[in-house]
């Protein structure tokens, strides 16, 4: 039960910062004449932000260990993604010195990396959670 | 099977028993090796940035127009794009003077990278026949030749193919890549006077007029300027002055020096701070320590009576302490690589001082050097409480407090 609030919270706030960060707290580059790179990774992180955080909402509401489990691994497979955007799918500015470049990819890649981190350990955790409450046939029993 | 009850396997039941107390403790000694690695790091790469601009600064002397030394000043300090002028006129002037070795201009201009983004960079036309401030700098060379059309780009320009950049529609050469230095001059883009022209006539034909009445034919930035070995700084100075009005002189190493002194300030004030943390760290490993084995008197008496010997109960002590200490240390340098060295272009920014980063043997020599102050932080602190523990007699120990 603990598992769960803790996971539910901890995509909801790493899903708000990866939605708002690029535009408030870690922010891409000022719009000028020119469309940067940075604001379309700004855009696709605000997408995936809100996709992690409705997961999180998923997560907590839910009751069935084995949904949570694919929840926490869609998690993962966000997060990975929050990571590609900035550095090899849209990407951000070239000039080292940008905001985007010295700010925004920095802190996105720290939280991705911390989200990929805490659910590959919460996906072990669950696994294991799932096989203690297994029987022969392979029916899981939901402890809770 | 049953396994042997060691010192250091208790010490982590121990821990494990008291959870908020090898937190608090944890998080104390965190706190500590973050700021040893994290300032020690931030001060030697503003030191090392101190020593690229000292290094880098070839001429003694550096004139430009009257107003513009701040802009001068933030274009070699921070790499903030700006352009000046002043009639070329002033350079053939002081070409006249006595006291100079060795004279060269720069012609300033700002312009976009098609490859980047919507902020300028930074283009300064030199003269490579009397250039001695840049050429020395050239890293490696990539290709072509800066008389004929190719740029050197600073350190930190990303080049897209490495071997070209793309200014007003034109795709230029780069004949070279400068050494980093953590100056603003490693955002900077040079060119010959040649390439500067063009340029400039593209800029133009884009619609971009910089000064009225100013071209690279007849203007120029800046004039750098290196004082013949026995000729006095300031006997020139005022011979500039005297011969001439509406240019500003910055002298090199008045600007070396100012910065040097308020590094020098931010230094002692880290140094100052990290020595009162370490001290303060120790006293609350100390008090905390004490406090506890107060409380453990009996648990101590006990396995004294279980017939742990003197020795062992101070290594159980010490073994706590070092666990704690160990893995604040860790968690106190992780932390503090994991901001400053993704965030490190960002703190030069804010800084807007000069920041060049150590070499990796500095490094890890830096964070050795802070994890083993962090790891012995708490075996000190808890060293004299071992010792003193395992005077009393068990006996008259176990029965106090009856």
């Amino acid at each position: 039960m603990k598992s769960k609030f803790l996971s539910g919270i901890v995509f909801i706030a790493a899903g708000l910062l990866l939605a708002t960060g690029p535009y408030l707290l870690f922010p891409v580059c000022k719009g000028g004449m020119m469309v940067m790179r940075c604001h379309n990774t700004a855009k696709a992180e605000l997408i995936l932000g809100i996709l992690i955080i409705a997961v999180g909402a998923l997560t907590l509401i839910t009751k069935s260990k084995k949904i949570r489990l694919w929840l926490n691994a869609a998690t993962g497979l966000l997060a990975v993604l929050a990571i590609l955007f900035p550095n090899a799918i849209t990407g951000v500015c070239s000039k080292v010195h940008m905001s985007c470049r010295s700010l925004t990819l920095p802190s996105i890649a720290i939280i991705s990396i911390l989200l990929v981190f805490f659910t590959a350990v919460n996906t072990l955790y669950l696994f294991k959670q799932g096989n203690k409450g297994e029987i022969r046939d392979g029916t899981g029993i939901d402890p809770t | 099977m049953a396994q042997a009850l060691t010192p250091h396997k208790l010490s982590r039941f121990n821990l494990k028993r008291k959870p908020f107390r090898t937190y608090a403790l944890t998080i104390v000694v965190s706190v500590l090796s973050f700021v040893l690695f994290g300032g020690s790091l931030v001060s030697i790469s503003l030191k090392n940035g101190l020593g690229g601009l000292e290094a880098r600064f070839g001429a003694d002397l550096i004139v430009v127009p009257l107003g513009h030394e701040s802009d001068q000043k933030a274009l070699l300090l921070t790499g903030k794009p700006s352009y000046f002028y002043f009639d070329k006129g002033i350079a053939d002037k002081l070409k006249e003077l006595d006291g100079i070795s060795k004279l060269s201009t720069q012609f300033y201009l700002t312009a976009l990278s098609a490859s980047c983004c919507s902020v300028p960079v930074q283009i300064i036309g030199i003269d490579p026949a009397s250039d001695f401030t840049i050429s020395p700098w050239i890293k490696e060379s990539v290709g072509g030749n800066i008389e004929k059309g190719a740029l050197i780009v600073g350190s930190d320009i990303e080049l897209e193919d490495n071997k070209h950049i793309r200014f007003f529609d034109k795709d230029y050469p780069v004949a070279a890549r400068l050494d980093e230095t953590g100056t603003g001059l490693d955002q900077s883009v040079f060119a010959s006077i040649e390439t500067i022209k063009d340029l400039y006539q593209r800029a133009r034909q884009k619609g971009l007029n910089f000064l009225a009445g100013t071209d690279p034919e007849g203007s120029i930035s800046s004039v750098l300027i290196k004082v013949k070995d026995g000729y006095g700084i300031e006997r020139l100075i005022t011979d500039i002055r005297r011969s001439m009005d509406g240019v500003q002189i910055i002298k090199t190493q008045g600007l070396i020096g100012s910065i040097s002194r308020s590094l020098g300030n931010f230094i002692s004030f880290f140094k100052l701070f990290a020595i009162t943390f370490l001290v303060i760290t120790l006293l609350i490993l100390s008090v905390v320590f004490s406090a506890t084995a107060n409380e453990r008197k009996k648990e101590f008496a006990t396995l004294r009576l279980l017939g742990a010997t003197r020795k062992r109960l101070a290594a159980i002590l010490l073994w706590e302490s070092l666990y704690i200490s160990g893995m604040g240390g860790v968690i106190g340098t992780g932390i503090a690589a994991a901001i400053v060295f993704p965030f490190n272009v960002y703190i030069a920014d804010r800084i807007g001082l000069p920041y060049l980063m150590p070499s990796p043997i500095w490094i890890a020599t830096l964070l050795t050097g802070s994890l083993i102050t962090a790891v012995a932080v708490g075996p000190t602190a808890s060293a004299y409480l071992a010792v003193k523990l395992c005077r009393p007699q068990t006996y008259l120990t176990f029965r106090e407090g009856e």
